[in-house]
Parts: structure tokens; sequence; C-alpha cells
């Protein structure tokens, strides 16, 4: 019994240190590397490298940072992983190749898009099995949930709109003109959605409720993912090797900030205060300082990183 | 029998434009790929530059035959027209030059997909001293999608194809730099 008693309280001395260690993470897809590194952000060091097959490209972390969902675009799988143990707990075989993923508000369900046949798939978490799916078509390639869980927003690259979807139901409530070749997209607090549009090179910003397109930010070549923090919008410029930033209340342009090269995935720390740009040609990921707009580390992660989705995870 | 194998031809013909139609379409795929193929060369960075830092000038690449263009190095503007010596025709344009950088990067606007089995492809040409900068090494790094067939059902030997094609590609344009460079200095 005391014996019993000491190892329940050894192995709950090890969780509870392991779980207190753990500063704030960014959870890295590596898509030519076929793995996800998890990089501490206190002593930006890779603490864990965890195999992912099929050319890991998009990520979505649950809310309360409990697991990261990953899209492999080749393999055409949405895999689990718990974040605690950092080990692969699921995984969800689509007949697509998946990008884009979002989780929903409540956490049940995340939503991933196949790319080629254009379906929209609803996804419980509990027994990772699609629950529904619709037809969105256009290539529908970022994803984004509200706070408030009443609108997904997924941008149809190829058709050059947003479709505003209802997460409960899957009914497309919308579809918003944007860009030309609309990408990455993220939602505000105001429930605007901003869109990075590639071949357009600038950003569309929609009024979700009032279902329309209410300001274009020119921004550098080929902008593929926003990240908002401090007022401010924050772009990745594949062809720049540049962030662009620009200012939420004008849409107007207001710096550019060289990253490393090819920047795809991006997204503000849950202080606003730094922003993280995952630069896929140079294996690297950009640190930049959200107030004074400057690069103050740079650090190595796996091959082709992209990240592209909400990778950052909360310290427990 | 004449008329019958007329729609026959004219009917795969279709086909094959409704195909590439299709594909182009489609854009770019979800999986970028990248391929770096480099050559170091035995003479100070400055004088690699002045060998391969004209995007209008690209006579030292052993696989080109002919280069013509217009709009010098200003990114935007600058554009060439490259027939290799296989016959094929690649169309480029420069987006990015930094000649303080060394580096430049241009778009291939349009490639014959037997040639390069690719779509969206950009590839960066770049200096980067070495051996202390008594030497250069020239690096061309190409990011690009493999060529989208519709209902693609191997998406990684597509990527592989793709990949083995620039990786060759790539060394080719880079043959050639050596003996050059030798024959100046």
């Amino acid at each position: 019994m005391r014996l019993r008693a000491a190892g329940l309280l050894c192995l709950w001395m090890l969780v509870a240190t392991a779980s207190a260690a753990r500063a704030d993470e960014a959870y890295i897809t590596n898509q030519n590397g076929d793995d996800l590194s998890v990089l501490d952000l206190a002593t930006r060091k890779i603490v864990a490298t965890i195999k992912i097959p099929g050319k890991p490209a998009g990520i979505a972390m649950a809310r309360d940072g409990s697991r990261a969902y990953i899209t492999s675009t080749n393999g055409k799988t949405v895999s689990a992983v718990d974040c605690v143990t950092r080990t692969v707990v699921g995984s969800l075989a689509l007949p697509d190749e998946p990008v884009g993923i979002a989780v929903g508000a409540d956490g049940r369900f995340v939503y991933a898009a196949g790319f080629f046949l254009g379906h929209l798939y609803k996804i419980d978490v509990q027994t990772m099995k699609v629950a529904a799916d619709v037809v969105l078509g256009g290539t529908p390639a970022g994803l984004a949930v509200t706070p408030d869980g009443r609108h997904l927003v997924v941008t149809k690259r190829d058709a050059d709109q947003l479709a505003i979807v209802d997460p409960d139901t899957l009914a497309i409530d919308a579809t918003v003109a944007v860009g030309h070749r609309p990408y990455g997209v993220i939602v505000d607090a105001l429930g605007r959605a901003y869109t990075a549009n590639v071949y357009g090179d600038d950003v569309s910003v929609v009024d979700i409720a009032a279902r329309r397109l209410v300001g274009t930010v020119p921004v550098g070549k080929r902008p593929y993912v926003i990240a908002l923090a401090n007022g401010k919008g924050f772009v990745t410029d594949q062809y720049e090797g540049k962030v662009a930033v620009f200012d939420m209340k004008t849409l107007q342009p207001i710096t550019r900030i060289a990253v490393g090269d090819y920047p795809d995935g991006i997204q503000a720390s849950f202080d606003d205060k730094t922003v993280y740009a995952v630069d896929w040609e140079s294996n690297d990921v950009s640190v930049i300082d959200a107030a004074t707009l400057k690069v103050t580390a740079t650090i190595p992660v796996g091959d082709s990183p992209r990240s592209f989705g909400t990778f950052l995870r909360k310290a427990p | 029998m004449r008329r019958s194998s007329m729609t026959t031809a004219g009917l795969a013909a279709l086909l094959t434009l409704a195909a590439a139609a299709s594909a182009a379409a489609q854009g770019c795929g979800p999986t970028r790929l990248k391929v770096t193929q480099s050559v170091t060369l035995d003479m100070p960075p400055a004088q690699a530059w002045a060998l391969v830092g004209n995007f209008q000038d690209t006579s030292w690449a052993q696989n080109t035959r002919a280069v013509s263009g217009a709009g010098g190095n200003v990114p935007d503007k600058a554009m060439r027209k490259t027939t290799l010596r296989d016959g094929a025709e690649l169309e480029e344009s420069l987006y990015k030059y930094n000649a303080e950088a060394m580096s430049y990067a241009y778009h291939i606007d349009k490639v014959d997909v037997a040639e390069l089995p690719v779509q969206n492809t950009s590839v960066t040409v770049e200096v980067v001293p070495a051996d202390g900068g008594t030497k250069s090494t020239i690096q061309w790094r190409a990011a690009f999608y493999r060529f989208l067939a519709p209902g693609e059902p191997a998406p990684d030997i597509a990527d592989g194809n793709a990949a083995k094609a620039v990786a060759a590609f790539g060394k080719q344009t880079l043959e050639g730099l050596k003996l050059k460079s030798e024959a100046k200095t």
C-alpha cells in the first residue's frame, strides 16, 4: 500500500515537474522532413522531434494546448498529437490532400479542407472520424474560426473567395469575393477576417457579419499567412523574404521586416509581444519583437518548415 | 475511315487540351519542394558575381543555347527567353535583384512540362563567399511544386520525379561554370 502510494506520488511529481517545467512552445511542421519540431520558446531550443509521415504542413493547436492536429498533404491524413506526452495518439485517412486545419471553439471538432476535391471535413476529435462534410470547391486552403465559435472562414484559393461557414451545420452562409488567390486567413476580435492573396500581393479585409469586403492592404510579393499582434497585421511575403506590417485600424502599410527565406506560417505569442515567422527555405524560425518590429533571434528547425495554421502552445 | 481517325486525333487533342487546362486551373499543389545545387569557384566573390550577376547573360550555363531578353536587371521589368541545347524554351522574369548581397531571384513563367514536370518555380542565384573570401560558392536554389495531373494518384512519386528533374536541370545549369571560370583566370 505504502509502496504503491509512494510510486503514485513519484509519478505525479514527474508529470507535475514535466508540465511545470514547460514554457510556451512552437510546434513546427517540417514538410519535407516528415516530422514536427517542438520548440521551447524560453530557451529557443528544440526539445522534441515527433515523426509525422506524409509531408506534414497544416497545424491547429487546441485552445487548451492539449493536442495539436496536423495535416499531411501527400499522405492524405490528419494526425492528432498529444502535447503532454508528445506522441501521435490518433490518425484519420482522408480521400484528398488536406492543407488548412482549424479547431472549433469548444475543442470537440476540428475542420480540415481537402485541396483538390474541395471538401470541408468536420472531424470528431474523440473518435478521429469525419462527422460531416460539405463541398466547398475552389481549392480550399486556409481556415480560421472566430473567437466566439460562430463562424468558420475558409479561403477558396482558385475561386478568389472567402467562404463563411456555420461550424455546427456546415451550412455555407456566404461567399465573399476577395483578392487574387487567397491562401492564409485569420480573424480578429472585432469579427473581421484577413486573407493573404498570393497572386494579388495584398490582404483583403472582410467584415464577417456584414459579409462584405471592407478593405485591401498592399503588401509584398507572394503573401501567404497573416498574424495579428499589438494592433498590427504581420504578413509573410514569400518572394521578399520579409514580413510586411500594417496597421489594423487604418489598413495602411507600416514597414517590412527582413526574415529568413520563403517565410510561410506566422503567429503572434499569447501576450502579443512576439511574432514567430516560420521560414520554409532557410529552415528556421524568425523571432520578431512586435513593438520594435525587429528580428531578435533566428532559431534553426527541421527541413522545409511551414506550420500553416496555429502552432503555438501556451504553457500549462 | 479517314474521318474516323481524324475524329480520334481531334478528340485526343481536345482531351490533352482539357487535361492541360484543368491542371493549369488547379495551380500549384500543397507540397512545395526545394532543390539546391552549387559549385565552388577558385575566385573571390566580386569576380564570381561579375560572371553570374547579369540576369540577361546566362552564356555561362552549359545547357543554354541562346538567351534574349529585355529590362536589364530591374525586378518586375526584366524578362528573358532561353532556348536550351535540347531545343526546349523557357520564359523567365526577374523579381528580386540585390547586387550588394550578390543575389537575384526569378520566376519560370513558361516551361514545357516534358522538360520539367513542375509548376510555379522560382530560382535564386547567389554568390556566397567561401574559404575566407578567396573562393566563391555559386548557389542555384529552386522552389517549386510538382506538375499536377488531375486526380494525381501518387503524390510522392510525382514529387520525386519533379525534384529529380529540377536537380538535374540545376546541375546542367551550373556545369561549365567551373571550366569557364578557369578559362577566365
